[in-house]
């Protein structure tokens, strides 16, 4: 951000002006992105408690091994590091509008909100992939002496720890709350990201009608921005999370 | 670990084996959080005084965090006697069906 | 493209705006509905906020009937009620939802959106000096979120199956099947939409007075020289931004156990009504009691503190003396704002909560005892020696003052995880929240508004009914309140359909028809202050001077009848704080005069 040299004794306080030399609209999406950060941090935080109280907690290394078209080969972890590339690029190309906004260049917001708006779907629908390949994926387990299969929903989960059975190493069920967590954190992440892209795409629309042209500044697009970098900022913490630890 | 008869004490925690890189990854993570926040979303370049009110409020979650966690962990521990395979529960009689192991 | 830019660009638009309001003519629909004038938004939280009241009300009159009269019938019941009050006689059912509906409602809708709505709205842009909140279209939709979500809390009670009944705290796992109760049904559904929308308006709501109070303060109005209101006002925002989206997440979370066969709160269950053992296992009903209680627990000081704000400031103009200790308040108020979210669990020390990792909680919420004291000393010092005027809004501060030493020392008990293992769920505890935080908040609320209403319309409440309605409410929140301190000493549970079957209790009979009768004369009297309101509003005492009560904070500088924009030519500069009474030889002077030469420190 531009900004005028400030003098040393400039009183930020004393009334009549923004103390922070920011427009209400963009300290109101700061203080929303704060209030947000709640809503994920109690989400999260409530995944870390039912986590620390369970005995067996499945490893992300077993359950996050696929990769669209690599058939049954062990890939730990590749799949979700390609979104979370993907959403990180469609973060710089966000930073890159933005900047293209401060030199008021159509032009160039155009080109970079239509790469991150491409971002965002890349990214919803590697996320489909993914649920639909947990959702659908059987998995053997053994149930009361039985041998079962389970696939990975709210309700149920394959990805406990192993026993022996009749001379060969078989899977339990495991803590149902992984299952309820991660469809339930990463959905409500989908969710913004879904509304990130929407958000977006009116922003395109805005710019492409000269709406920011004709205001003089192209801060709307600051303030998706900011939105945008927050759904990225999430995203760090859902993948350590879950993928990670 | 996955091939093997598991007993309780090693199936306490899944992550056991990477427990040293655990600290490693969050200290990581926070870095790239904290470039987020301070490169994409300008904050760093913003008055001082609006990068506070914003750091601050979210001290809490050091005490959110913590109290959260050290209360799931002490459910554990209260659930221990229920779990299977746990030598205190062998002492008991047969064991009920897990559905209804927990009513009075 | 730089910075100033941006930040002129709005400046302009704020006065083209404005001056466009000269000439435009606003039709009824604008005006008085879908209103973006923080004015007319503040008449319409409190409007509805009144109705909810006298709901409410009537609530706690119904459940303290079967109270105080267990083995009466009343016909007339069923002739209103039907089915929930089956042969005159209020149904178990539906007295645990009206006890759930009395607790919800005079919680979020009465003490938060008419409470902080009302007067954040209303005091907010007039008392910083701004021609409106920053963002007038949002403070709208947060009305009418508030409204949405009233609808959708009011219906509930003409579903089948009728209103949630878990309790305002909706506990799992009674919450969350809804084969342990009738009110676990769609009503708890209704609950939990409602509340997620009222959460939406209370975030939009706090994020636009944070917004105003730090980017539209006046000229010359550092955060130094707000009045406490203000100051209140914005710690109030603040707890409500930052705890109202951890119950959206506890709240989300309920729903999908409800519905979408997750375990988070649920775990090794028995339905004896079906005879059913339910698959859901892991999950913890405790983590919904955390989530809910790191809300619960800044939303009384959600609820608390406006009435702080609003006491403090019409102690000092009716005491005419400054207040004392300006900096020890807000100072106190800001400890009080961070001690909310660091104690929660002292909510749930009886629940199964790690005993070690209750004494902190123990140690963190005796730790509020500090800052409430600093508080309580300033109000009376402030009084001291005063040249007091009794109006209404003076005598309801005072009685705010009243209740909150009452109500606060029994705090200390409570938050003793020892001793409240024997006080927890008794009625101990309720005599406690109602005075701190319910009676003592309806105290600050009124005191705002006999103090409020000639700037709100132009006219003067009826100040005899004022007195009577003072007395009779702060005898009465008294006589309903204090017995029930000894009744759960005793051990009388909370929330019972019918404690007289205890022997031990049987002593208490006459008491609880004492209480049922006084809280039914207390809701008559309130019934004549919302006459008293609307009468006034066509027939009440015209306001001849701008300022009636010699105020020295700016919403008295603006005409009597203010327009949208609230002052018609330039917005006045502040020069000095707002408590400047009884100075060098004047009764007080307004924060719009330049210090003189001459004048003295304060």
């Amino acid at each position: 951000m531009a900004q005028t040299a400030v003098p040393q004794e400039y009183k930020w306080w004393s009334g009549g002006k923004s103390p922070f030399n920011v427009s209400y609209g963009k300290l109101m999406m700061w203080y929303f992105l704060m209030s947000d950060a709640f809503t994920f941090g109690a989400f999260l935080i409530s995944y870390g408690t039912i986590r620390f109280s369970q005995e067996y907690w499945p490893n992300p290394n077993h359950v996050f091994n696929a990769f669209p078209g690599a058939g049954h080969a062990d890939l730990p972890l590749a799949f979700v590091s390609l979104m979370t590339f993907i959403l990180i690029i469609s973060s710089v190309t966000m930073v890159l509008a933005v900047h293209a906004g401060h030199n008021m260049d159509k032009k160039g917001v155009q080109k970079y909100m239509l790469w991150t708006i491409l971002g965002g779907i890349a990214f919803l629908s590697c996320q489909a992939w993914e649920w639909t390949h947990l959702l659908t994926g059987y998995h053997e387990v053994l149930i009361d002496g039985k041998l079962t299969t389970l696939n990975t929903t709210v309700s149920h989960n394959p990805w406990g720890a192993h026993v022996e059975y009749n001379g060969q190493h078989v899977g339990t069920p495991g803590p149902v709350a992984f299952g309820g967590y991660f469809f339930g954190i990463t959905g409500f992440h989908g969710f913004h990201v879904f509304s990130g892209v929407v958000i977006n795409i009116i922003m395109y629309i805005m710019t492409t009608k000269d709406v920011f042209h004709n205001r003089g500044h192209y801060e709307m697009i600051e303030k998706a921005g900011l939105y945008w970098h927050f759904v990225d900022l999430v995203w760090v913490f859902v993948f350590l999370c879950f993928y990670l630890i | 670990m996955e091939h093997q008869q598991l007993s309780s004490a090693e199936i306490s925690f899944a992550p056991v084996h990477r427990d040293d890189t655990v600290g490693v990854i969050c200290i990581l993570s926070l870095a790239k959080a904290f470039y987020i926040v301070s490169i994409f979303m300008h904050l760093g370049d913003e008055v001082r005084n609006l990068i506070m009110t914003i750091v601050v409020p979210l001290l809490l979650f050091v005490w959110f965090i913590a109290a959260f966690l050290w209360d799931g962990d002490s459910w554990r521990n209260l659930r221990k006697d229920y779990n299977k395979g746990n030598p205190a529960k062998q002492e008991h009689a047969a064991p009920k069906p897990a559905s209804e192991g927990t009513l009075k | 493209m730089s910075n100033e830019a941006v930040l002129h660009a709005h400046a302009a638009t704020g006065h083209a705006e404005h001056h466009e309001h000269h000439h435009h003519h606003e039709s009824f629909i604008t005006k008085y509905i879908f209103s973006q004038d923080h004015k007319m938004i503040s008449k319409q939280f409190l409007v509805t906020g009144i109705v909810w009241a006298i709901l409410g009300g009537l609530m706690s009159v119904l459940f303290r009937l079967q109270l105080g009269y267990p083995n009466e019938t009343f016909p007339i019941l069923e002739d209103i009620l039907g089915k929930w009050a089956k042969g005159g006689k209020i149904q178990p059912e539906f007295y645990y939802a009206l006890v759930t509906m009395h607790g919800t409602v005079l919680v979020f809708f009465v003490l938060t959106a008419g409470l902080s709505g009302t007067f954040s709205n209303l005091l907010i842009p007039l008392q910083c000096g701004a021609r409106d909140m920053a963002s007038p279209f949002l403070n709208m939709l947060s009305y009418w979120f508030f409204f949405i979500s009233s609808i959708i809390m009011l219906s509930s009670f003409f579903i089948e199956t009728g209103a949630a009944s878990g309790g305002w705290t909706s506990y799992p796992p009674l919450s969350a099947i809804g084969d342990f109760s009738e009110g676990s049904k769609a009503g708890m559904d209704c609950w939990l939409i409602s509340m997620a929308l009222f959460i939406v308006s209370a975030l939009l709501g706090g994020l636009n007075y944070i917004a105003t109070v730090l980017n539209m303060r006046t000229k010359g109005l550092s955060m130094t020289k707000l009045p406490l209101t203000i100051w209140a006002f914005f710690f109030t925002a603040v707890l409500g931004v930052l705890s109202f989206p951890v119950l959206l997440s506890g709240a989300i979370l309920l729903l999908f156990d409800r519905h979408l066969g997750t375990s988070f709160y649920l775990s090794d269950i028995f339905v004896s009504k079906t005879q059913t053992a339910l698959p859901n296992e892991g999950g913890s009903a405790i983590l919904y009691q955390h989530l809910f209680w790191f809300l619960g627990h800044p939303e009384v000081y959600i609820i608390l503190l406006p009435a702080m704000g609003m006491a403090s400031e019409i102690i000092s103009t009716n005491s005419r003396k400054p207040i004392f200790g300006y900096m020890a308040m807000v100072g106190s108020l800001f400890a009080i704002c961070i001690l909310a979210f660091l104690v929660w669990a002292h909510h749930m020390f009886v629940t199964g909560l790690n005993p070690f990792l209750g004494a902190f909680f123990v140690l963190l919420t005796l730790l509020i005892a500090v800052p409430s004291a600093i508080k309580v000393f300033n109000w009376l010092t402030t009084l001291w020696k005063g040249n007091i005027r009794f109006t209404p809004a003076m005598l309801f501060a005072i009685g705010f003052v009243s209740l909150f030493i009452s109500g606060g020392l029994t705090g200390i008990y409570l938050g003793n995880s020892a001793l409240d293992y024997q006080l927890h769920d008794t009625y101990f505890v309720v005599a406690h929240f109602h005075i701190v935080m319910g009676v003592a908040s309806m105290f600050g609320m009124f005191a705002g508004i006999y103090h409020w209403y000639p700037k709100m319309f132009g006219r003067h409440l009826n100040h005899t009914l004022g007195y009577i309605h003072f007395w009779v409410t702060i005898c009465g929140a008294y006589l309903i309140f204090w017995p029930m301190h000894y009744q759960g000493l005793a051990g009388a549970p909370r929330r019972y359909y019918d404690i007289s079957n205890w022997h031990f209790l049987k002593g208490f009979d006459g008491l609880n028809q004492f209480i049922s009768t006084v809280a039914l004369i207390v809701f008559a009297t309130q019934l004549l202050f919302v006459f008293n309101y609307f009468f006034s509003m066509y027939k009440g005492r015209r306001l001849t001077t701008k300022n009636p009560w010699g105020s020295t904070t700016l919403e008295w500088t603006t005409p009597i009848n203010p327009g949208h924009g609230n002052w018609p030519g330039e917005i006045p500069e502040v020069h000095r704080w707002a408590y400047d009474y009884s100075k060098d030889g004047r009764d007080f002077i307004p924060q719009t005069e330049p210090i003189g030469a001459e004048e003295s420190h304060h």
